[in-house]
């Protein structure tokens, strides 16, 4: 019994405890699956195993910069971020459980393409393999803030079987709005924006009128530099870094110089805007690096076992159907959520962070959804319902998210709906 | 069919905003397309960022992107379905061979 037990033992912490060593394996089967020649195989596990550890640096260089971020709204502000008491933070939850959230993400898709086979209903397959991930670890963290002592199988059993349930449903529910914008059957919609997006198309027609479409309006050029996430971060989190250093440095100057150190408290500032930026190219390039090798195994699989399956796939998808729609709503996104940060600071409620990726991404396409049926007053309505959910959702889920509590400033609409669904429910069952 | 000129593989990057979902369905579709059309070629995904700095002969993006490569001696190509192979396959056949990179038959 000993020796078995040692096994299991030695198993658990070497490849379920590693998610390099885990991933690695789910991209290798993937790979050996799709035939790939030796060479192949082997570049794409070797990939996936760094692509894994990057992530892992990135996380940690996100985890310090905002809190970089937080404590300079603080210092100018006197309101700090209610983290909840002893949390996990991300980077500890990736190493820790990463590899649950491996696993998960892999189950479900597998118990997704039965569900997709066995009730005809379903003909969309769920290709958005960044956001499967992130959704996988998301319902971990959520599995263990409910029960910190869940067992391994019931947070995989758990999380598997509710994010297959959500790739299934969620591109079959806003399908309608997606044949009216792309005039086919062909293209399935495959986002956690899509609450935001199926609202904004249903009142669009109560908001404005289809005819007075963005597309009619000419935007400058100069607005293009905001469809790169990294600049427009850099940017608006160094204005923001910038005003409450100048802020801070006239309410407690030994405050801000003790967080500038031997900067200059605006250079400083500056940086840290930079900073923050770099962290999350860091933190997504990995996720791509992974990502990008068990996607292609997924959709092998998909291909095989469910032929004619229509692809879901990421937001981008619509964009080309309303371009100026996009940069419509991610700006009303924005100023909507600028003014929550800035309400919530002065109510001391909460410190929240601007999310450049989350209003441009679910914001440009729920404002496509919303100026199909509303024209550019139901995109302008669109970016901002969800630069309102947003701020709610990230000021909300940071104070009560106990493991991995940053994913709460990473989070898309459906995130929150999904956090919040899912404590209610783990909350009876637990 | 076509006929391949280079003497190696055609090097294509596929490209979207933060280079996480949809290049990558774009790299799996523009793949499929270029087996059929007997094209050899290494297809990777990126985002905008480094998009511009890569040594890749061809650029794939969605219409929104395309504008970004304005100016570029790249061969570029602009999207407006993502995942429609007709669509890839007019557009690829088109900017190759006014390139001369293929000759049509």
């Amino acid at each position: 019994m000993t020796a078995i037990m040692d096994i299991l033992m030695w198993i658990g912490n070497n490849i379920l405890g590693q998610p390099a060593v885990l991933l690695g394996i789910v991209a290798f089967v993937g790979l050996i699956l799709q035939k790939k020649p030796f060479s192949e195989t082997l570049v794409g596990t070797v990939k996936v195993m760094i692509g894994v550890v990057m992530m892992l640096a990135g996380a940690n260089l996100f985890v310090n910069e905002l809190v970089s971020f937080q404590s300079l709204i603080t210092a100018a502000t006197g309101v700090s971020p209610k983290y909840p008491p002893n949390y996990i933070p991300l980077n500890d939850l990736i190493s820790q459980y990463g590899s649950y959230a491996a696993v998960i993400m892999t189950v479900a898709f597998i118990l997704h393409l039965i569900l997709v086979r066995v009730i005809p209903k379903f003909r969309h397959v769920y290709l958005t393999g960044h956001l499967m991930w992130w959704l996988s670890l998301v319902v971990v963290a959520v599995t263990l803030t409910v029960n910190p002592n869940a067992s391994a199988r019931q947070i995989i059993g758990i999380g598997a079987v509710v994010l297959a349930i959500y790739w299934t449903i969620q591109p079959a529910y806003i399908h309608h709005a997606m044949r009216d914008i792309t005039g086919s059957d062909a293209i399935g919609y495959a986002h956690t924006s899509s609450l935001v997006a199926l609202v904004s198309y249903h009142l669009g027609k109560y908001i404005g009128n289809p005819e007075e479409s963005t597309e009619k309006m000419n935007l400058p050029k100069s607005l293009s530099f905001l469809k790169d996430y990294a600049v427009s971060t850099a940017i608006i989190l160094g204005l923001i870094m910038v005003a409450a250093a100048v802020v801070g440095y006239v309410k407690a100057p030994d405050t801000i110089s003790s967080l500038a150190g031997d900067l200059n408290p605006i250079i400083w500032a500056i940086l840290r805007g930079i900073y923050f930026a770099a962290a999350i190219v860091v933190l997504l390039t990995g996720v791509k690096m992974f990502v990008g090798e068990i996607v292609p195994a997924f959709k092998g699989i998909s291909d095989k076992v469910i032929p004619g399956a229509i692809p879901a796939v990421d937001a981008p998808v619509v964009f080309p159907y309303a371009p100026t729609a996009v940069i419509v709503g991610f700006l009303s996104g924005l100023g909507v959520f600028l003014l929550m940060m800035g309400l919530f600071i002065a109510a001391g409620f909460a410190v929240i962070v601007p999310p450049m990726i989350m209003l441009f991404f679910p914001g440009g396409a729920a404002a496509v959804f919303g100026n199909k049926t509303g024209g550019w007053k139901g995109a302008v309505f669109a970016g901002a319902l969800n630069g309102l959910v947003l701020a709610i959702g990230q000021a909300l889920t940071l104070q009560f998210l106990t493991y991995g509590t940053e994913l709460a400033t990473l989070g898309d609409p459906d995130w929150y709906a999904l956090i919040v669904v899912l404590k209610g429910l783990l909350g009876v069952i637990f | 069919m076509v006929k391949y000129k280079l003497d190696r593989p055609l090097k294509i990057l596929t490209v979207c905003g933060v280079g996480q979902g949809s290049s990558l369905i774009m790299k799996m579709f523009v793949e499929d397309v270029l087996k059929e059309l007997q094209i050899p070629a290494n297809v990777e995904h990126t985002e905008l960022l480094t998009a511009k700095s890569s040594d890749a002969d061809v650029i794939i993006a969605s219409i929104l992107h395309a504008e970004e490569f304005e100016g570029s001696p790249k061969i570029i190509i602009g999207l407006k379905n993502l995942v429609d192979k007709n669509e890839i396959k007019e557009k690829i056949i088109e900017a190759l061979s006014k390139r001369g990179v293929i000759e049509l038959d």
